[in-house]
């Protein structure tokens, strides 16, 4: 178990820049997903931790010992680290058993001592009957936990997961992420998880970090992201958001010919700004800007509402409203906002 | 919806071409006096001849094994210097017919005249024997085992390596330990068929085994020494054809065995490029390595037979002379030779492409199954059945009604059949894997909007098949022009084809003369190779 740091790290492939300036600092037993959409550098920031990408500018230290920074790098195979691949990575011409025994041959222990360690980590992921198979036997998601086994058994100091269940259907996934959550509960590693599921990342991590374009642009726990997102963008990947750019002008936000009351208490600079509104806090009724209808979508536990402003689309989801018909008109009111200025 | 008369007849005529013929080869051998049967269990000649051909093909495998791996690895895996070239070089035997490759040798390694013993002092190397087969044998199916090990490295996941040192292995040790591993099954493949070439090779080993002291017989050269004898070595030949065919079938079955395995392995690949490993200050020595075994392997004897085309008098080193050439190509017997190469090779190749996609068209996997499997038949075991079935005496025994239509014994039909068959593996695989390609839904369209099914095929379905049936009719034709193993037993008494033109040239008469034919060959080949890749190069842009 170690402690992570990432000091101004850049990355570029060619004239592409994929990593612009990550910093971040993860404690000892910390859970953090690294959060974003493909491309956004996330998966290129792992495999600089795991040294499988070297820095071209920057710092990453483990356990405060630099790893990979100007003065040169330590390999991936002296950084004493686990990592579960997204394509699981489980060598097919070896057994169960023989891949999860490989990281503690290559540390020469004992044999005894690899039988039995190898079959305490298959306890962990409850694989202990399948040992003498070969990987071509097994399903998707028992392959994934061979790799889960294997990154854990030789006690990593840090366990890396790029995307672990994305290659899983939907059940699956539900079932394994319980088992990394009491995994990690029980053995307490230090673990590095990138993904693109929002509730993956919200549900796992201690502090989820968002990343765009290269950059972090808000790292916190997962409520906090949730509710005070530090940018727009942060507010429509996490949760999903109505993004508006307008202006507050005197307790109002006013878009084009239209304006919003905005809700009391809310404390906003004059000027123009982005407004950021949650679907479930925008809501049908009251004595708000009546807007064009466009479609009604019934989702179960509640109905999705969709209004035009201009040429802009406005979700709001909440219970069914008697009357609410595509092609009416219905008022609609801001129950709670985020405003970010903007530049004039 | 597809028919059944087209599978019948095409099938039928398969029967009659190889089927049949292969199975009247069994019966002669079945039929034959027990004294052939022992003879070749028991005879110290035959017993050495069938462990002339173990020894020089598992000689051959184990070198193209050898060598071909570690310059898969190189090549694909490492940051080696010049590695376009360098795969090109190795990858150029492929098209070379090996007797060409034998024939430098030759010129190269005779203990007496060989061009390295008169620089280096006499006797240094001896090329004939069962050592100097295997070599260039191993040299020529070099491609085999390299380009089925490069496939199979490139296609390993990158994360099955990248996880290998996550786990604490060196670049070194995760190549060694996790991707050599899953392409061993691909490499031992290729050295099986490389065994099965050289097995199955009648020209390398005749022309390095036959004149060795002491001489190093194969099946198959021995099986060409019985047919000249006639009548009753015919029997003995028989009965040496099936050991080989044994042989060949059991290696073949061998190497399908482990591509099988070794597709089941790679199956979860993405084949995402890893970085190759630096070498480091290893770079610099092991590019000279394989650079040398390039210029060695591949271009030294093209080099020496380029120049024995040129040299005054054979075995010395002083002069240039433009006489083999101006011999050779004047020479009316070169003319005619070629003449008939041509047509024959052009007939060939056509029958070939279109008989290959009726087969592949009929979407009839037995049938494609039946279509290729006279490629895997030795060509003197080929040749041999023909020549039992068709020949005027076997005929009227056999099938008195078909036989006055077949007539074909003795003359260039036997070539042009033999070529067809032995080749049509060519067609039936392109065009099927062409037309596995192609989507169903083009041709589809064009019936819905009126085309009759023919129709629907010349004008939705060929042109998408252009291209893979041009490349098939050009292998087929490129490898005919230069065919030496059917051409030899099959030639009809007093015409003449490049192929035994070249073959009794080097045998018994001027090395000079046929080291010019050899060099047209090269040039013809590399020629063509050129052309195909310029055309790819256009298609793609």
């Amino acid at each position: 178990m170690a402690s992570v740091e990432l000091a101004d790290v850049h990355k570029a492939y060619g004239a592409t820049q994929v990593v612009k300036g990550v910093s971040l600092s993860i404690a000892t037993g910390e859970l953090v997903a690294l959060l974003g959409p493909s491309g956004c550098g996330k998966t290129t920031t792992l495999r600089m931790v795991a040294g499988l990408e070297r820095v071209d500018r920057g710092l990453i230290s483990i356990d405060g010992q630099e790893v990979d920074g100007p003065r040169g790098s330590v390999p991936p195979e002296r950084r004493g680290l686990g990592m579960v691949f997204q394509s699981y990575a489980v060598w097919p011409n070896r057994t169960v058993a023989e891949n999860v025994a490989y990281p503690l041959q290559l540390k020469r222990v004992a044999k005894p001592e690899i039988e039995r360690r190898v079959a305490e980590a298959l306890g962990w992921v409850r694989l202990s009957t399948l040992g003498a198979r070969l990987p071509q036997q097994l399903s998707g998601g028992q392959l994934q936990r061979v790799a889960i086994a294997r990154a854990l058994v030789a006690n990593p100091k840090v366990l890396l997961l790029d995307e672990p269940l994305s290659n899983l259907d939907a059940a699956l996934r539900e079932e394994l992420r319980g088992e990394i959550a009491a995994l990690r509960a029980r053995l307490g590693t230090t673990m590095i998880f990138v993904t693109h599921d929002q509730h993956e990342a919200l549900a796992l991590a201690d502090r989820v970090a968002v990343m765009n374009r290269g950059v972090i642009e808000q790292i916190d726990r997962p409520d906090v992201v949730y509710r005070e997102p530090a940018t727009p963008y942060v507010a429509t990947f996490v949760g999903g958001a109505n993004q508006l750019d307008g202006a507050v002008d005197g307790g109002q936000f006013v878009v084009g010919e239209v304006r919003f009351a905005l809700p009391p208490g809310t404390t906003a600079a004059e000027g123009p700004a982005t407004l950021v509104v949650r679907p479930e806090d925008l809501h049908l009724g009251g004595d708000g800007p009546a807007l064009p209808l466009s479609a009604r979508l019934f989702l179960g536990s509640a109905t999705e509402y969709r209004f035009l402003l201009g040429d802009r689309v406005l979700r709001a989801v909440g219970p069914p409203q008697e009357g609410a018909t595509p092609s009416s008109r219905w008022p609609v009111r801001l129950a709670r906002v985020r405003l970010y200025p903007r530049a004039r | 919806m597809t028919r059944r008369w087209p599978s019948a007849v095409l099938a039928g005529g398969l029967f009659l071409f190889a089927g049949l013929p292969l199975l009247l080869l069994l019966g002669r051998a079945a039929r034959s006096q027990e004294v052939a049967w022992v003879a070749a269990w028991t005879s110290p000649d035959a017993a050495r001849a069938l462990g002339g051909t173990l020894l020089t093909s598992l000689g051959a495998a184990l070198f193209a094994f050898l060598v071909g791996v570690p310059l898969a690895l190189l090549l694909v895996r490492t940051d080696l210097a010049l590695k376009r070239p360098l795969k090109a070089t190795f990858t150029l035997p492929a098209a070379i017919p090996p007797f060409i490759l034998g024939m430098g040798w030759v010129s190269l390694a005779n203990p007496k005249a060989g061009l390295l013993n008169l620089a280096l002092g006499a006797g240094l190397f001896d090329i004939y024997g069962a050592l100097g087969i295997a070599f260039v044998l191993g040299s020529a199916g070099l491609p085999l085992v390299f380009l089925a090990t490069t496939a199979a490295l490139s296609r390993i996941d990158s994360s099955l390596e990248e996880a290998a040192r996550i786990s604490g292995a060196s670049p070194a040790r995760a190549l060694l330990t996790v991707s050599l591993p899953l392409a061993l099954p691909a490499a031992l493949s290729g050295a099986a068929l490389t065994f099965l070439f050289a097995a199955s090779a009648f020209g390398v080993p005749y022309l390095l085994g036959v004149t060795a002291t002491p001489p190093t017989p194969t099946l198959t050269t021995r099986i060409y020494s019985e047919v000249l004898m006639g009548a009753g070595g015919l029997e003995r030949a028989a009965v040496l054809s099936v050991e080989l065919l044994v042989l060949a079938g059991a290696v073949l079955l061998l190497s399908r065995w482990l591509t099988r395995k070794g597709e089941v392995r790679l199956s979860s690949g993405k084949g995402l490029s890893l970085r190759p490993m630096p070498l480091g200050p290893w770079r610099a020595p092991l590019t000279t390595l394989a650079v040398v075994l390039a210029l060695v392997l591949v271009v030294l004897p093209l080099l020496a037979v380029a120049l024995t085309s040129v040299q005054p008098v054979w075995g010395q080193l002083e002069g240039l002379t433009t006489k083999h050439w101006g011999a050779v190509l004047a020479n009316p017997r070169t003319i005619s030779a070629a003449g008939r190469s041509v047509v024959l090779a052009f007939s060939a190749a056509l029958l070939v492409t279109a008989l290959g996609l009726a087969v592949a068209s009929t979407r009839r996997r037995w049938l494609e199954l039946l279509a290729g499997a006279p490629y895997a038949v030795p060509g003197t075991v080929l040749a041999l059945s023909l020549l039992i079935a068709f020949s005027r005496d076997i005929r009227f025994i056999a099938f008195e009604r078909v036989a006055f239509v077949l007539a074909v014994g003795n003359t260039l039909w036997m070539l042009l059949i033999a070529y067809t068959v032995k080749h049509l593996a060519f067609g039936a695989r392109n065009a099927s894997d062409a037309l596995a390609q192609v989507d169903p839904s083009l041709a589809e369209a064009a019936r819905i909007f009126g085309a009759s099914r023919a129709r629907a095929f010349v004008d939705a379905t060929l042109p998408q098949l252009r291209g893979a049936l041009g490349a098939a009719f050009l292998i087929t034709f490129l490898v005919c022009m230069t065919e030496l193993t059917l051409s030899v037993l099959l030639i009809p008494t007093g015409a003449d084809v490049l192929g035994t033109l070249l073959f009794e040239l080097q045998s018994y008469a001027d090395p000079g003369a046929a080291a010019v034919i050899a060099c047209a060959f090269v040039l013809l080949l590399l020629a063509a190779q050129a052309t195909q890749a310029w055309l790819t190069r256009k298609a793609a842009r």
